[in-house]
């Protein structure tokens, strides 16, 4: 039961620094990057008007969230489309692959999922600043009295927490449920059921929860 | 002090936990599951379309329940640092707070999801916009139970072991309270909210994008207090010294 909430990370000094890297981390997510580029370098160059098995399986996906994305936003514009679809499909991949043995979900790793977040709220608000102007956008802050800046500032970083550990919540917490259960069951019977349920069907919404709340925050940032 | 106080202390947390957790998404799922029963009576050519929002309308709508699972299983099987009395208040202050945290996004949930079911039996065109519409609502409702997730691992993981005095173990105590009342509310109020915008959606499907960002603003504004309950928890947390 040691292995509770545990990462695997390694510290080492550099320049009067203590620096951690968290390996198992860094390496599942190049694993899933790099998997990522072969497979869209093999779909770009075999791209056909008459698709093979691989397109059929991608292209709805990729249509359905251009849709989602334009039906969001209320505009043409194809800007956030490839982030949001790629933030999906990334962190799909790193929510599943639990399921394989011997492979740990990045994103039960709070630093996967916090680092999403933020950039996220960073481009929410570069996109903000960008559409309305420094001082509407700063402006906004002082509704519905001035007195309610400090608290509204706490309140757009708290969405840096909720999108945050909502993800990592659910992926950590299935992880330790899975762990416990296992153990106490002895590996027998339940465990694929558990895999089912928090590693496919639980990371897979949460992925797509995740996608969609960088977008709905974007969307209030350049709307209004 | 003793260090069997401290596993004691840790028993009770956890029963707080998952007592209290277990409420809120039990009622919510009731309401979702009732209200799909309802659209199928309504709409029987619908009824495997009805059962599959009511499934993902009730996964979601568990995972209050399941962060407080989370932190029981962690209170019943961490070992513990610290070895005083406020390491003992804090233990009964994590269960406390994620207890209470689950219960209101537990109950609001339930009104997407039961909205969703409904709708999606009236007017079966807009599917695809009412699961997302509830999905959103519904994950943006439990803001309020992530911060006691937040405040309860902050409990969970910070260092008591050299503070003794009897100030700090109260501020700890209170910390745990306050994140725990103070996400009853808004989840249930943000789960009304999402509640109405997706029966608007489907009245109304070309409004969605209106009805989606009006539902969130609204869900903001009332989860701004327990944005205050957890400013005054992480000053008990952190200041109170």
């Amino acid at each position: 039961m040691e292995e509770i909430g545990k990462i695997v990370k390694i510290t080492f000094h550099l320049f009067g620094y203590n620096i951690t890297v968290n390996t198992e981390t860094i390496i599942m997510s190049w694993i899933i990057m790099a998997f990522l580029m072969i497979l869209s370098l093999i779909l770009y160059k075999k791209a056909s008007l008459i698709p093979n098995t691989l397109q059929t399986i991608i292209e709805p996906l990729i249509e359905g969230f251009d849709k989602l994305v334009k039906d969001t936003l209320e505009t043409d514009d194809r800007k956030y489309y490839a982030l949001i679809t790629a933030l999906f499909i990334f962190l799909f991949l790193c929510n599943i692959i639990g399921i394989i043995p011997g492979c740990e979900e990045p994103t039960k790793d709070l630093n996967t999922p916090l680092g999403y977040g933020i950039m996220g709220f960073v481009i929410a608000h570069y996109s903000g600043i960008k559409v309305k102007g420094l001082k509407k956008y700063l402006s906004e802050y002082l509704q519905p009295f001035f007195i309610m800046a400090p608290l509204n500032l706490i309140g757009e970083l708290a969405k840096i927490v909720s999108i945050s550990f909502r993800l990592f919540g659910n992926i950590m917490g299935g992880s330790i449920i899975i762990i416990v259960v296992s153990h106490l069951v002895h590996n027998l019977v339940l465990p694929p059921f558990l895999y089912a349920f928090f590693g496919l069907f639980d990371g897979t919404i949460q992925a797509f929860v995740f996608a969609m709340l960088t977008l709905v925050y974007i969307t209030l940032q350049v709307k209004e | 002090m003793d260090v069997s106080w401290i596993n004691a202390s840790g028993f009770f947390g956890a029963g707080l936990c998952m007592g209290l957790g277990a409420i809120g998404a039990a009622v919510g799922e009731g309401f979702i599951a009732g209200s799909a029963s309802r659209g199928i009576s309504r709409q029987p050519a619908m009824s495997g379309d009805v059962l599959k929002m009511m499934l993902i309308g009730q996964a979601i709508t568990e995972t209050a329940a399941i962060f407080s699972l989370v932190i029981a299983i962690l209170l019943l099987f961490k070992t513990y640092s610290g070895n005083n009395i406020t390491q003992a208040s804090a233990m009964i202050s994590t269960g406390f707070c994620m207890g209470m945290g689950a219960l209101g996004s537990g109950i609001g949930c339930g009104f997407p999801g039961a909205k969703a079911c409904e709708t999606l039996a009236r007017n079966p065109s807009v599917s695809g916009k009412i699961m997302t519409a509830m999905l959103v609502g519904q994950a943006v409702d439990q803001t309020p139970t992530i911060f006691a997730l937040f405040v309860s691992l902050l409990l969970l993981f910070m260092n008591f072991s050299v503070a003794m005095k009897i100030t700090i173990a109260a501020a700890v105590f209170s910390a745990g309270i306050s994140m725990g009342f103070g996400a009853v509310g808004p989840g249930i109020g943000g789960g009304i909210a999402a509640g109405a915008a997706v029966e608007g959606i489907g009245k109304n499907k070309e409004l969605s994008p209106v009805l989606l960002r009006t539902m969130l603003i609204g869900q903001a504004v009332s989860q701004s207090t327990s944005i205050y309950a957890m400013v005054i928890s992480l000053v008990l947390l952190f200041v109170i010294k």
